[in-house]
């Protein structure tokens, strides 16, 4: 029943979360109903665009808070001497706790989209499935590698606000490294698309940088291992 | 500090009946040997009969809220005395063979010899709290003598 | 393998920096006992216990519980399904009820008896429903003890489970402790509560600074211990009592008291010899024991 236990500790910061990015991609798609020009289609996947870039802030800021917790932060509030006496191992306690958050940012990335998508259809302004789900693909992708960060942090730091301000502010000097010395590595623009975006149709192309996702995909893991090697090998 | 149970018999007839435990954990003797000596006694007396149960181990033990090896140590040790008869599954039942003089009898003779000692001693002089001092002092003294021999 | 040790060490030591919190630690446990772990708060218990739960790594020295390596933590999981610890503070997740609670800790454990659960929760009058962050300080402590109980484990480790318990719950804590013992439960347990633990352990360990002063069946310091109460005609000489088995000695005036572990009589043949005018021989508590044995180290 660690599952479950993940989720009552999760289940407030993510529903909260999810609705808070489907209302906004909704409410931000919506509105550009009152559109009506000769380019719409092109200004409408510029909107698209866009909404990929807001949506992958909040979810961004979302899964980072989502990584918070674990069994350090545990004994900061006093019931480590609970779960570390629950006859499993750590690293097993780690990974459901990861399982738990990677799932609710799966979640997280689609269903906003397909909420867009929805709109979009109702709208009578269709998008395609596939740029849909090249968006989620590139947001979970790309993203999952700061969900494993916040991981790492909370590992280490048991602070109740150090480690989320710790995680959030690695996510901003992570921004602006990429901006200035990482450009060609810039995770930012391949989460918003910017790597793979014509500029012309703003359609994404169909040839997404699967080098640049896997790699981030793999950092993620290589931050994962981390952290369950730090948990073993932590006194509590 | 004591602790005082009633703790109910299974009666061999049709009266229920329960006995009175009391030990002491501050006492200076080990809880074992307190509950021997109540069981031992109450065989003396007749509050215990031939043929009657006492009751099994845990039930005991929680009812008196000491440790089950005290209880079990007591039962085993009285088993050997040929007191109790310990029945797998069933309980400890007691074995008593009939004496000629009652204890009741011997304590009743006992008492008149230590009012008379009392009384001699009052009049030396002594205060009843200093006379049970010395009569307690003597008591543990003697034992461990005798236990040394 | 009657007697054997459900928890052994050999040389257990815990050092943070300079200080040492648990120094050459060669602690005993047998099975089917209850085993009563005294010492003052900092003496070492908690840190000991975690040490045996894997909680903390040992500076040196090594311990097995219930057969298993404390430091191998493929072992360790194994262990900690057949022992049960409930930690000083009790710790329980606040944001779940008590069902909920009683619920995910009996999925860990295939032997959860649940007709102690029921028996408890009737006992303690739980209130399923409500959250545990809502419940008073006494009702955490029972859910917590009730959690340790309805596993009925091998061996059963409880650090100082009567706090934030009123008079009718220590009795009622007590008298489950000797339910579990007799169902074949070894327990290990710390208390201030000497009272309580004069009552039902057959063994007493005490712990100070880290290391074990005695482990001793609770028997033996009934039937030794003495306090030995002199008055003598003439000021008495400490070292006329030098006799193995004497622990301390005052003097005041013509009066001398003497703490014995052993050899109580010898000490009053002693006195006797030397003309004692008065001499009373008296038991000592287990507090009384404690208190001298600590404060000698």
């Amino acid at each position: 029943m660690l599952w479950y236990k993940a989720w009552l500790e999760t289940r407030s910061r993510f529903l909260i979360s999810l609705a808070t990015i489907t209302i906004f991609c909704a409410v931000f798609v919506h509105h550009a109903q009152g559109m009506i020009r000769p380019n719409w289609t092109s200004d409408f996947n510029r909107l698209l665009f866009f909404n990929q870039l807001y949506a992958a802030i909040l979810w961004i800021m979302a899964v980072v808070l989502l990584g918070m917790g674990g069994i350090v932060r545990e004994k900061a509030i006093g019931t480590s001497s609970l779960t570390l006496s629950l006859p499993v191992s750590r690293a097993r306690l780690v990974g459901v706790r990861v399982g738990m958050g990677m799932i609710e940012a799966i979640v997280m990335g689609i269903v906003p989209w397909a909420a867009v998508f929805m709109i979009s259809a109702l709208a009578k302004m269709p998008i395609l499935m596939s740029q849909v789900c090249s968006y989620v693909i590139l947001l979970v992708g790309g993203g999952l590698v700061y969900f494993a960060m916040a991981i790492l942090v909370s590992s280490l730091v048991a602070g109740e606000y150090t480690a989320p301000a710790l995680a959030l502010g690695i996510v901003l000097l992570a921004a602006m490294l990429f901006d200035t010395w990482l450009r060609r590595f810039n995770l930012w623009r391949l989460v918003t698309g910017d790597f793979s975006i014509d500029r012309n149709t703003f359609l994404l192309s169909e040839h997404l940088p699967w080098l640049g996702i896997l790699t981030s995909v793999s950092v993620a893991a290589l931050m994962l291992l981390a952290s369950i090697i730090v948990v073993q090998n932590r006194e509590f | 500090m004591a602790a005082v149970a009633t703790v109910h018999l299974y009666p061999n007839s049709d009266t229920v009946r329960a006995m009175l435990f009391k030990l002491a954990p501050t006492s200076g003797q080990p809880l074992y040997l307190q509950l021997m000596q109540q069981i031992r006694h109450a065989a003396e007396t007749g509050a215990l009969r031939n043929g009657d149960q006492l009751p099994g181990i845990r039930t005991l033990a929680e009812e008196l809220i000491v440790s089950p090896n005290t209880v079990a140590k007591a039962y085993s040790e009285l088993e050997h005395e040929g007191l109790l008869e310990l029945r797998q599954g069933t309980g400890a039942f007691v074995c008593v063979k009939q004496r000629t003089r009652s204890l009741a009898d011997e304590v009743t003779v006992a008492r008149r010899r230590m009012r008379d000692l009392i009384e001699q001693l009052r009049e030396d002089g002594l205060l009843d709290a200093e006379i049970r001092r010395a009569f307690e002092a003597e008591l543990l003294y003697s034992a461990e003598a005798v236990r040394k021999r | 393998m009657t007697n054997e040790a459900v928890i052994f060490t050999q040389a257990l030591t815990k050092r943070y920096g300079a200080v040492h919190a648990v120094r050459e630690l060669n602690l005993a446990v047998r099975r089917n006992r209850v085993t009563a772990f005294l010492g003052k708060n900092g003496a070492g218990k908690s840190t000991t216990i975690k040490m045996l739960l894997g909680m903390v790594r040992p500076t040196a020295g090594e311990g097995t519980m219930l057969g298993k390596q404390i430091t191998d933590t493929h072992q360790n999981v194994d262990m900690r399904r057949r022992v049960a610890y409930v930690a000083e503070d009790k710790p329980l997740y606040g944001y779940m009820t008590i069902e909920q609670t009683i619920r995910f800790a009996s999925s860990f454990y295939p032997d959860w008896r649940t007709d102690i659960e029921r028996k408890l929760l009737s006992d303690y009058e739980l209130p399923l429903r409500r959250k545990v962050r809502e419940l008073s300080k006494g009702m955490r402590t029972k859910l917590a003890l009730l959690l340790a109980f309805a596993r009925q484990p091998e061996l059963l480790i409880l650090d100082e489970p009567s706090e934030g318990l009123d008079p009718v719950g220590i009795e009622h804590l007590l008298q489950t402790l000797v339910a579990q013992s007799a169902d074949g439960v070894s327990v290990f347990f710390s208390s201030h509560q000497i009272a309580e633990v004069e009552r039902v352990a057959d063994d007493v360990c005490i712990l100070e600074k880290g290391s074990l002063m005695m482990d001793t069946p609770l028997d033996d310091l009934r039937q030794f211990y003495r306090r030995i109460d002199l008055v003598f005609p003439f000021p008495p000489l400490e070292r006329e009592f030098q006799i193995s088995g004497v622990e301390s000695i005052r003097t005041s005036g013509l009066q001398m008291s003497l703490f014995t572990s052993a050899n109580a009589d010898a000490v009053v043949e002693r006195a006797h010899d030397l003309h004692a005018v008065s001499v009373e021989v008296a038991p000592v508590s287990l507090r009384e024991i404690f208190l001298e044995t600590v404060k000698e180290a």
